[in-house]
């Protein structure tokens, strides 16, 4: 926009320049961009020839009668009107239409309406915030801006999926994910990562963030109904940026930082803190008060032959004393330290009237805050528009982008996984040899994972083609027919290889697999909309659509054994091939009607009704009707307001309808037979039970009020919403003694109410010195309406750590009340029905805490200020009324052979009760009694309630004339901090307090915080 | 130009409809299933991988695979968990809690195999030769999992209660979404067990087909047969009948076709070779690309010098290896073959180097000296059976293993052998040694009623003395019912838990 082309152009359109015929008065005035002067600008009488466009001042000076009505246009700007008035000057400031797109919301289909011509409940996050955020995979950077939106993830390393609940958990067992879409497609979001033992890989992760335009959170059913079969958890729409008329310009912007853990996280004990518990724990269980040998005689007693009859060996103990007590901090080792990060990117955008184009390359890597870990993405895109007649108009569009991920086994407690390494490994173990190679020696059985990650491979090869192409045309001015394909392909490629020498592969002299997975996804979507008036005032906007959808997942996996010296790969294997293949599929088709009225922009009332049908589901199910109604009262614009200078936007909308689920996996209302093998010869097992399934539906209430005050300064809004899902998706436990765990059937209700609200307030407003504040909270109550009746009352499924309960909250935790130590003798207690406590585990009482794993209100606050080019960014994210379990709690923190022995424990531990007296959580410890304290209860039940400084960010974006004299249209730099500072209300909890909703403290890497400088030119 | 839009536009339009006719083809595909309902047992080659599945759902690691053998394996005198890796140690110390994943996944997995045998068992098909043998091994291996689940959660130890204690579900009804499960006594599920038996023995000997070592053969139900119901004698003597004719049927239908006590020199190596062993009636096939990698029995028992294993099953220190293995005896310098079934472990204890050397290592199910013993144990229990036959089996296979001399000697060691007197006092001893480490050690202490105790169990909480003796009448002697299970079906928890 603000580029010397402009002047170039100018000069141009200077020449067609009409002179003025004489008319009643004149009007005169400056054309401004950002407090330039811009010239060339066309101005033009309205339903006239008559015009002239701006001098090299920006000057303008034109011809006209009172009541016309004069429009400013430039290429690439926002389009700008004015009645003439009494007035005979009239300054206009002008906006590029990028920042048009601000105020234009894009709803399903394509649909961009703005704000005041909605009736759902939608959020549109920026695409500059959204490139600002510097992560692997797009969706993290809603965090803390949409309210009613959670999100978190198992691991931190870069590229994993992330868990986004919107508006609570709506299913049991069918998945609470929302649906995504890109540029109207909807798409699959599956992890695709080669194994589920590793780290997970995000579809969403192939997406360069510097190409989204937006993103908007779809919440209520006039909103979600579009998708009304799967839009049950909220729809996530993805826009791309789209070429914009004008000449050619160019962006560019290069990023560099450093990530590290976001929180330190637990401390682990050193040999010598081990060494002098263990020894404790010897002298506890075998010379009670002294009598064999006293406290300080123990490492002797211990050690000498024949003392110690146990089943616990002196020998690492005493090898590690005989190496020199070496200091072996494993939780430090498996860690890089200011892992680096980098992006590049460069765009072009440019078009006439006839098309436009946008066309951008990207290059990003981080590296993992774990060893080995790290994830490489470069990208391509273009898209492309333009019409090829009056009537006919083509878009083309296709994004390529390749992902390389090298994970880790983070995905449970394998021995190869760093984390564990971290947590387990015990500090008699050293990390290196005398000679500073990696010991791979004895390692109570474990593995150095310093070695084994230098040496192994795990890696995911993703390669995503997504493609979306339309034909619209134009069958009347107000009715036109678009036919739209979106073609996703993703093939993704994961690498095995377990060296001969240690760890995994040892016991193969050589491990190597490869899997190829192959997924492809198409829609094809023909629509037909008609806009027409009755009246002046009764607007109709009529959309019906038909789309057909059809996913395809073909897998062929193999494995090898036996490789030879140095060779990595599974061709190179000698010995024990065996190939694995699948294939999977499913398709849906949906038939859609929509009707948008308006009544003079007063009065808004939406009609949606849909109808899907889903392969997931049998026969006689398999179709599923849903609807929604949504209405709006634009009080603001309503005659009586117009004195109310001080309203400058109020309005009101409420919405109801239906939704659906059928997030599934696929074939699940089968009775399968599994193939399987036995003795070199087929085999086949039943695998799953099946029976009659259908549509999980939900009815979703929205009903909220906007405002904005005092021109707009004040905005904000404020929505209530109660969402009903009937005939859950719920995957029942089935007695074991079928042979079968679950069957999966539709039964139960169950509801999540709450609130949410917006507020912004632009503190300061000037030309020089900006200042706003703004935040948003949502809050969920969850509760499981109804159950089904199994033997004359309501079902009641109780798990080892939570339970789900008519009347409570879904998966609620159920634990047993840890009520400290004794202090007479060292032992744990826990509350028994009456209140009194018992040091005897299995009679204490469980009780239901009141939480979830899920967050009961979650939200932001930003503040922004920008002074003369400077500017700075804050969000603060925060989240309560939830917490999660540490599930490894039996391996870090028990009081007998398990941390103190064989693994490692953390330092609480050396809070241990010692003596009478002693008041403490942490129970007296010896070789193998207390079992009990690490077993389930709320000991090891923390609250997640915290506060995030998510991002801060200061900038400067160079003035015009500093750019100008640079050649450059635009020159920012800037400095963001992700992450910075986490403050935890439960002081008993180290780590990061974000959990996914299965509320265990996983064992991936932890959440990470990053710094990262940027650089933005445009020219 | 407008020709072409317009025919753009039709076909669209036509395309949609087209689209829209096809919305009957909703039917996903299967590739790596078939749906039983549309495809369920129809012939013989149908059945037959039926039957293959419950011999899958039997090998894998939560039930003959692994677990059931090494339930067995640390609950006696001779060998323990020390729980390295986290395994096995709650089994051994007595610790195990309702939610514990042991005693969900093989309660799960035998009843999983059940399903599978009950498939086969409802499938109407016209009785062949080849399906009686299949309907033979689906009966008998039904019955063998319910066996083993009673052994497993029945309380028929606790306080001496036998057969009127709590057994378990007897299911008999295939993908049976009933919630209305009940445990039984154990003596109803006797009942089950041995009609069970008695119909599969007979099919079995209608059929006459040969059936390989590595699927249930005549020969090998009746040896299951008679290890099923010396377990049951203990409670109801009446067996001991049972287990003699059982086992003498079947080491007379299996030396008929071939199989042998192992030999002194080849004894070790029947746990090293890939094949079936010579001794074996009946092993579950394991192969390079078809077995339990990290979770195998080898896995569990060994921990090789390059850190290959998790290895947590080693000798019970709370007994001598010295004092079970005598050097000497009776004057006699003595050479047991069995004692180098122990060696040293990667981290320098005591464990089971000799048996399961190799992930591909099959699993023993049974082989004939175990029936022998069976049938000296029903002999000198009950005095059922022939006592020259029982001291002629317990001779054969104590001359193929112990050879002595007199101490001080230098001649050539001799082969042992018993006398008539001896039998009573050391068929025990001899029973234990011959089939250490390979899943019986619980199951005869049991039946003869000794307790146990190991490093592990000396600090379990819950013992009343907290002595680490666990009796065999107390009720650490039965897993807990799942929480799981009790959560859906309602089944009382067993005594204790």
């Amino acid at each position: 926009m603000k580029s010397k082309y402009n002047w170039i152009l100018s000069l141009l359109l200077v020449v067609f320049t009409q002179v003025a015929f004489a008319q009643e008065k004149t009007l005169t005035g400056v054309v401004l961009e950002e407090g330039m002067p811009l010239p060339g600008v066309s101005v033009v009488i309205e339903g006239t020839q008559y015009g002239t466009s701006t001098d090299l001042d920006g000057k303008y000076s034109i011809r006209v009668q009172e009541g016309q009505i004069v429009v400013y246009s430039f290429v690439g700007m926002q389009t700008v009107k004015h009645r003439v008035g009494s007035a005979s000057t009239y300054n206009v400031e002008m906006y590029s239409e990028s920042s048009v797109l601000d105020d234009v919301v894009v709803l399903a289909y394509g649909q961009a309406k703005s704000q005041n011509d909605i009736t759902g409940n939608v959020v549109q996050v920026k695409g500059a915030d959204i490139a600002s955020t510097p992560v692997a995979s797009v969706d993290q950077a809603l965090t803390g801006r949409v309210a009613g939106l959670s999100m978190s993830s198992a691991t931190g390393s870069p590229g994993a999926m992330q868990e986004i609940r919107i508006r609570g958990r709506n299913s049991l067992s069918a998945t609470n994910e929302p649906l995504y879409v890109i540029d109207g497609i909807p798409i699959t979001n599956d992890n695709v990562s080669g194994s589920d033992a590793a780290t997970s890989l995000s579809p969403l992760s192939t997406i360069n963030s510097e190409n989204i335009v937006s993103m908007t959170v779809l919440k209520d059913a006039a909103a979600t109904s579009a998708y009304g079969a799967r839009g049950s958890n909220g729809v996530i729409l993805i826009t791309t940026k789209r070429g914009k008329q004008g000449d050619t310009q160019y962006s560019f912007r290069s990023t560099i930082g450093f990530q590290d853990l976001a929180r330190k996280g637990p401390k682990y004990l050193s040999g010598a803190q081990k060494e002098e518990l263990w020894l404790e724990a010897i002298y506890n269980s075998n010379s009670a008060n002294g009598t064999l040998f006293s406290k300080d005689q123990t490492l002797d007693w211990y050690t000498t032959a024949g003392n110690y009859r146990g089943a616990y060996d002196a020998y690492p103990l005493e090898s590690w004393i005989e190496t020199g007590r070496q200091n072996n901090d494993w939780n430090k080792a498996v860690r890089q330290e200011n892992a680096p990060m980098s992006s590049l990117n460069l765009s072009a955008t440019g078009g006439d009237e006839k098309g436009t184009f946008f066309a951008s390359l990207g290059h990003e890597r981080f590296k993992g805050t774990t060893v080995g870990a790290d994830f490489r993405r470069v990208t391509g895109s273009f898209n492309f528009n333009r019409h090829l007649s009056k009537k006919l108009e083509i878009r083309i569009g296709a994004s390529v982008s390749n992902v390389l991920q090298n994970a880790m086994l983070e995905g449970g407690a394998y021995y190869s996984n760093p984390n564990l390494t971290a947590m387990f490994l015990s500090p008699w173990y050293n990390i290196y040899n005398p000679d500073g190679s990696y010991n791979i020696g004895d390692l109570g059985g474990e593995v150095n994972t310093l070695y084994v990650m230098k040496h192994n491979t795990y890696r995911n090869d993703l390669t995503r083609v997504l493609s979306n192409n339309a034909l619209v045309y134009s069958i009347l001015d107000n009715l036109k027919f678009t036919s739209t394909i979106g073609l996703d392909y993703m093939l993704s490629n994961y690498q095995t290889y377990y060296n001969p020498t240690h760890g995994d592969g040892v016991g193969y002299q050589g491990y190597a697999a490869q899997s190829d997975r192959k997924s492809f996804n198409y829609v094809w979507q023909n629509s037909l909309d008609y806009r027409f008036y009755l009246g002046e005032a009764h607007r109709f906007d009529v959309k019906a659509l038909m789309e057909y959808q059809k996913n395809k997942v073909n897998e062929l996996n193999g494995s090898g054994q036996v490789l030879p010296p140095g060779m990595t790969s599974l061709g190179t294997a000698a010995d024990n091939y065996s190939a694995f293949a699948n294939f999977t599929d499913w398709a849906q088709i949906g038939l859609l009607g929509m009707v948008n009225y308006s009544y003079d922009n007063r009065f808004l009332l939406d009609l949606t009704l849909r109808r899907e049908g889903s392969s997931r589901f049998s026969d006689d199910h398999r179709w599923g009707t849903f609807w929604a109604v949504g209405g709006a009262w634009n009080i603001s614009q309503e005659k009586f307001m117009e004195d109310a200078t001080a309203v400058s936007l109020l309005r009101l909308r409420a919405s109801y309808g239906s939704t659906g689920n059928s997030s599934i996996n696929t074939n699940v209302y089968q009775q399968l037979l599994g193939a399987s093998k036995y003795g070199g010869q087929s085999a086949l097992i039943a695998t799953q039970i099946g029976g009659p399934l259908g549509w999980e539906k939900q009815t979703k209430l929205d009903f909220g009020i906007e405002y904005g005050f005092f021109d707009n300064r004040l905005t904000g809004g404020f929505a209530y919403f109660d969402n009903k899902a009937t005939d859950l998706l719920y995957s029942q436990p089935l007695s074991m003694t079928s042979g079968f765990s679950s069957v999966w059937t539709n039964i139960g209700d169950l509801k999540n109410s709450g609130f949410e609200a917006e507020l912004n307030y632009d503190i300061i407003r000037s030309a020089d010195l900006n200042w706003s504040v703004g935040g948003n909270i949502g809050t969920v109550r969850n509760r499981m309406v109804k159950m089904p009746i199994v033997d004359g009352k309501p079902l009641e499924t109780i798990g080892s750590y939570n339970a789900t309960l008519e009347g409570k909250i879904i998966s609620e935790w159920y634990l047993r009340e840890y009520a400290g130590v004794n202090p007479d003798n060292g032992n744990p207690m826990w509350y028994l029905a009456d209140g009194t406590t018992t040091e005897n585990y299995n009679l204490a009482e469980r009780r239901f805490q009141g939480e979830s794993a899920l967050p009961k209100y979650s939200g932001g606050f930003n503040t922004h200020i920008d002074f003369k080019g400077f500017y700075l960014d804050a969000l603060f994210t925060f989240a309560g009324g939830y917490s999660l379990y540490d599930p490894w709690a039996s391996y870090t923190n028990s009081v007998n052979n398990t941390s103190l022995y064989f693994g490692n424990g953390t330092t609480e531990l050396l809070d241990r009760w010692q003596k009478p007296g002693d008041i403490t959580d942490v129970p007296r410890i010896t070789e193998g009694g207390n079992i009990a304290y690490t077993s389930l209860s709320t000991r090891f039940l923390y609250k997640g309630d915290h506060l995030r400084l998510r991002m801060l960010t200061l900038g400067y974006s160079f003035r015009p004339n500093v750019t100008k004299a640079l050649g450059v249209s635009g020159l920012n730099l800037s400095v963001s901090g992700m992450n910075l500072f986490t403050w935890v209300r439960d002081s008993r909890l180290k780590g990061d307090p974000s959990v996914t909703s299965s509320g265990y403290i996983e064992m991936g890497s932890p959440t990470t915080k990053s710094v990262v400088f940027s650089l933005n030119i445009n020219f | 130009m407008k020709k072409v839009i317009r025919i753009l536009f039709l076909s669209g339009f036509l395309a949609v409809g087209a689209v829209t006719a096809t919305s009957c083809s909703l039917d996903p595909t299967l590739t790596n299933s078939v749906d039983n309902q549309i495809d369920p047992i129809t012939d013989a080659a149908t059945m037959k991988a039926a039957v293959n599945g419950i011999f899958a759902r039997m090998k894998a690691a939560t039930y003959y695979g692994r677990d059931i053998i090494i339930f067995s394996e640390v609950r006696n005198a001779y060998a323990y968990s020390n729980n390295r890796s986290g395994r096995f140690g709650n089994v051994s110390g007595g610790t195990l809690t309702e939610t514990a994943a042991y005693a969900s996944d093989t309660w799960a997995q035998i009843y999983r195999t059940i399903s599978e045998a009950n498939r086969v068992l409802e499938a109407e098909l016209e009785e062949t030769a080849a399906v009686k043998a299949y309907r033979g091994q689906a009966y008998v291996l039904r019955a063998l999992a319910h066996y083993d689940l009673l052994r497993l959660y029945g309380q028929q130890y606790f306080e001496g209660k036998g057969l009127t204690a709590m057994g378990i579900p007897y299911v008999t009804k295939f993908a049976n979404k009933d919630t209305n499960v009940t445990r039984q006594s154990v003596k109803e599920n006797m009942d089950a067990i041995f009609s069970d038996l008695d119909n599969g023995v007979a099919l079995l000997k209608e059929s006459n087909a040969n059936i390989s070592k590595t699927s249930l053969s005549l020969a090998s139900s009746l040896a299951l047969k008679s290890r099923i119901a010396l377990f049951f004698s203990h409670f109801d003597s009446s067996k001991f009948t049972i287990v003699s004719e059982a086992a003498k049927e079947s080491i007379d239908l299996a030396t008929a076709s071939g199989v042998e006590v192992a030999s002194r020199s080849s004894f070790l190596d029947t746990y090293k070779g890939e094949g079936v062993a010579a001794n074996s009636l009946f092993e579950l096939a394991q192969s390079g690309t078809d077995n339990l990698m990290t979770n195998s029995l080898f896995y569990i028992y060994n921990i090789t010098p390059q850190g290959v294993g998790y290895g947590p099953v080693r000798w019970n220190t709370t007994t001598e290896f010295s004092e079970f293995f005598k050097q000497v005896q009776n004057g006699m310098e003595v050479r047991d073959i069995r004692q180098d079934i122990l060696g040293t472990m990667g981290d320098g204890a005591l464990g089971n180097v000799g048996k399961y050397t190799a992930m591909t290592s099959n699993i023993k199910m049974i082989r004939i000296e175990e029936v022998m013993f069976n049938y000296i144990e029903a002999n000198v229990e009950a005095g059922i059976g022939s006592s020259a036959t029982a001291l002629e089996y317990l001779n054969e296979v104590v001359s193929n293993r112990i050879e002595v001399r007199a101490e001080g000697s230098s001649d050539s060691f001799q082969p042992f052998q018993f006398t008539a007197g001896d039998l009573a006092t050391v068929y025990r001893d001899q029973r234990t040694k011959e089939l250490m480490f390979e899943g019986f050690g619980f199951e005869d202490i049991a039946r003869w009623q000794i307790d146990y105790i190991n490093p592990t169990s000396i600090s379990n909480p819950y013992i009343p003395a907290k002595d680490g003796i666990i009796k065999w009448d107390s009720y650490f002697t039965a897993f807990p019912i799942p929480l799981g299970e009790i959560n859906v079906s309602k089944i009382p928890q067993n005594e204790g838990y």
